[in-house]
């Protein structure tokens, strides 16, 4: 293991991904969290492992992400998703309209499709609406939101990594314009941290702004959230998506017992103010049930919001148009070396993410090493705990 | 919003390592119909004390994260409306898990036992083709349900007092394996259970089922686990050189200890059954004692036990002897209902078997306690 350490704000899929990769290297990590690991965006997502269709015709380049992570998340960390596929439903003759596009951007993209008759598609699911016109199947799946990112930070754990959950970095320490470490506050233990490191990474996510400005520095990231609606009942084995330009209530998620409506999308200021509008959960009952009509009268589970770290123009308004594919900055282009932020992005693509700025942090601490996260298989999630 | 907001008191339970003590902190949160006990925890710790340390990351009763004991219950807090507690609410840590802060405990020993079931979180083996349709949801019910949140160990009594039981959780799991065993060696995960610590260890209180979040039923499937060994096939089938490993102890975990035996408030009926088992067993050991000494009188000559006699037909006396008789009725039918739920038989339908069991009781009560009665005041 080299003597160069690394400190990783943020114990979200990015931060986790990012640990495992870096030890890998033969870099010393220590992740700190504010929180539980996962308790930011990441625990609270969709739970989609996506194919990248949903991105094939408007965003191609978050698609072809999708759609290759997809095949090697599958291969390291077998079990952690129910491989059950995904439909795109078209229920109108707009829907219809939209068939020629997604299934030229799927093609354009590497993403595998397979296209269903109303007949075939109402056989695999019943509960669909029986009004639906065709369906296309893609490789979409179910994955734990937690689980698959405390694979991660398990293997790095085991490798060597540090993880500090309830650790809140409040300042970063420097050395001339150079981040040379970070400080805050252990709420576990009621005191005061100083951790020394050889470069930074933020991998806040939503909160990846306010810790840039710590270091004096602008990025641009737009906190969006979106509501989820969890109904009680599977009602479908498969993903449904809406075969549709991407919009409110468009995907049905089943998860274990549940099956998870999503979602919407605005813009906000701060990512630990997000409220839950009634209007979105009685739209995400509406328009989950024109896919699959039984959901109108599924008694609710439970409805959160999450806010998505996109990167863009602080002008957005919704936050659809702003894509979702990632970027790493290095900011030493605005002169604080040291220091580097990842964001935007998606769970299903935090590998990559992970694979990018690992090759950013070892050609800054000038080490020599290949990323190997494409090959190594994943400890189970029950190793981070035990 | 246009909802109505109330105010709602939280107590909240507070240690940090290093403090003499634990202590409660009050705090007042604006709360909507729709707030959930997560959210007040979250907006403490946002406005009021940052210092607040709680688990918490799916928001949706899936990750099994944010278990806590509210109002003497286990719970997720996600899923646990303001709405439907009484106030002030009292928020605080898992039970029979080593505490780290505040509601944050450590899930090391839960998972050390649990992950040594071997059961995977989810089907592998479903591809395109296989995708099946849902004629009803329980067809897709898996047990890759349980959260691993750990509600029901907190709440087993037998976890509070024996930290090497392997717990209602892991003997869940390991009944799974045993029943899809999807690649696993099932008669391994029984040697397993088949140990003092194991399935045997439990007493049949089922709060673990009561309190479990997502209806995995750990005290249906321990009894399982043991009607499978007792049919035989588990036990013929252990393989040489797999006797139970015995599990390291873990670390010092906050258990209740005997209090969580004899305190059954806020529990459910099979909680009460046990608690009662274990204060009419201690009565009949006592009445056993005291009977010996009665019996003791007879050497002493004719007049004490004359006297005795007299006393005996005192109304006080007669009292006594009709709670007597209720402790041997609900001693002797409670371990008939502990005996067969325990082996296996009518696990789903213990709580209609222990009502019927005593339905029988009063009967037997209002029979024996006429004939006691009537016996002594011909
Ligand atoms: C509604 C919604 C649905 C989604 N659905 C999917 C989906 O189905 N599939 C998919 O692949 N992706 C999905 N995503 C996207 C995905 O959730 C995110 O892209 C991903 O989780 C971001 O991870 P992250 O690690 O970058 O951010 P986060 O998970 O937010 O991690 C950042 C961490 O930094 C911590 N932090 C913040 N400030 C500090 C500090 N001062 N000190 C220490 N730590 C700090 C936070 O507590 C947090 O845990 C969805 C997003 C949303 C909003
Ligand atoms: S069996 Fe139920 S209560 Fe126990 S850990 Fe699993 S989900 Fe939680
Ligand atoms: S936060 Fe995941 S179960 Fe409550």
């Amino acid at each position: 293991m080299s003597a160069y350490h690394v400190v990783i704000i943020g114990g979200g899929a990015t931060g986790a991904a990012l640990a495992h990769d870096l030890t890998l290297r033969g870099v010393r990590v220590t992740v700190v969290e504010r929180g539980e690991v996962t308790s930011g965006t990441t625990g609270r997502h969709h739970g989609l492992l996506h194919s990248g269709a949903r991105y094939a015709v408007k965003d191609p380049e978050s698609a072809r992400e999708c759609i290759q992570e997809n095949t090697i998340l599958r291969r390291i960390a077998p079990g952690s998703f129910e491989l059950n596929d995904g439909l795109f439903v078209a229920l109108t003759d707009e829907d219809l309209a939209y068939y020629d596009d997604f299934m030229e951007g799927c093609a354009a993209t590497g993403i595998p499709t397979r296209t269903l008759s109303r007949e075939e598609a109402l056989r695999l699911e019943p509960n669909l609406n029986p009004d639906l016109k065709l369906a296309v199947q893609v490789p979409d799946g179910t994955m734990d939101a937690m689980r698959l990112p405390l694979r991660f930070l398990a293997t790095a754990k085991h490798n060597g990594a540090r993880v500090l959950p309830y650790h809140q970095v409040t300042e970063l320490v420097f050395q001339g314009r150079a981040v040379a470490g970070v400080r805050g506050r252990d709420h576990a233990r009621n005191r005061d941290f100083t951790l020394t490191a050889d470069l930074v990474v933020n991998a806040a996510g939503p909160w990846a702004e306010h810790i840039a400005r710590l270091a004096g520095v602008d990025v641009p990231v737009v906190p969006s959230p979106g509501v989820l609606v969890a109904v009680y009942g599977r009602w479908t084995h498969m993903v449904i998506n809406r075969l549709h330009r991407a919009g409110d209530g468009d995907i049905v998620v089943p998860q274990r017992t549940l099956s998870v409506i999503g979602t919407s999308s605005w813009v906000v200021d701060d990512p630990d103010h997000l409220d839950v509008p009634e209007e979105h959960i009685r739209l995400m009952y509406e328009k989950g049930a024109e896919m699959i009509p039984a959901l109108a009268q599924a008694p609710m589970r439970a409805a959160w919001a999450a806010a998505r770290p996109l990167v863009g123009s602080r002008q957005a308004e919704s936050g659809r148009e702003l894509s979702r594919t990632f970027k790493v900055f290095d900011h030493a282009d605005e002169g604080v070396e040291g220091f580097v932020t990842i964001v935007g992005g998606k769970a299903t693509t935090a590998r990559a993410m992970a694979e990018v700025t690992a090759d950013l942090v070892v050609r800054k601490l000038g080490l020599d090493a290949p990323c190997r996260t494409r090959e190594v298989v994943l400890l189970p999630h029950t190793a981070y705990y035990a | 919003m246009s909802q109505t907001t109330r105010t709602v008191q939280l107590r909240v339970y507070r240690y940090k390592p290093g403090d003499p003590a634990p202590r409660y902190d009050t705090f007042a949160v604006t709360a909507t119909p729709r707030t959930t006990v997560l959210e007040a925890l979250q907006a403490i710790r946002r406005d009021q004390d940052p210092s607040l340390t709680l688990r918490h990351s799916c928001h949706h009763a899936s990750c099994g994260t944010c278990g806590m004991v509210v109002n003497g219950r286990e719970v997720l807090a996600c899923v646990t409306l303001l709405a439907d507690l009484d106030a002030p609410v009292t928020v605080e840590p898992l039970q029979n898990a080593p505490l780290i802060s505040d509601l944050v405990v450590d899930m090391g020993p839960f998972y050390a036992t649990f992950a040594q079931a071997g059961m995977p979180l989810v089907r592998t083996s479903e591809n395109q083709a296989g995708s099946r349709p849902a004629p009803g949801v329980e067809a897709l019910t898996r047990f890759e349900s349980c959260l691993e949140c750990g509600l029901c160990v907190s709440a087993c009594p037998v976890a509070a007092t024996d930290p090497l039981y392997l717990g209602p959780a892991a003997l869940a799991a390991a009944w799974r394996v045993v029943q899809e065993p999807r690649g696993a060696d099932p008669a391994q995960v029984l040697a397993w259970v088949d140990q003092e610590h194991g399935c045997w260890r439990c007493h049949l209180a089922f709060e673990c089922s009561t309190v479990c979040p997502n209806e995995v039923q750990p005290g249906q499937s321990i009894a399982a686990l043991r009607g499978r060994l007792v049919q035989g096939d588990g036990l013929r089938e252990r393989p040489a050189g797999a006797a139970a490993t015995p599990v390291p102890p873990p670390p010092a975990a906050q258990r209740r200890g005997l209090a969580a035996w004899f305190d059954p408030r806020g529990r459910d009926v099979g909680y009460w059954a046990f608690v009662l088992h274990r204060l009419t067993g201690l009565a009949l050991v006592l009445y056993l004692a005291l009977h010996l000494w009665v019996l003791s009188l007879l050497a002493r000559g004719s007049q004490a036990w004359d006297d005795f006699i007299a006393l005996a037909r005192s109304p006080l006396f007669l009292a006594l002897d009709v709670l007597l008789l209720f402790g041997v009725l609900f001693h002797g039918l409670n371990g008939l209902r502990v005996a067969l739920v325990g082996l296996g038989v009518a696990a789903a339908r213990h709580k209609t078997l222990f009502w019927m069991l005593m339905a029988v009781l009063v009967v037997a009560l209002l029979i024996g306690g006429w004939g006691l009665v009537a016996a002594a005041h011909p």
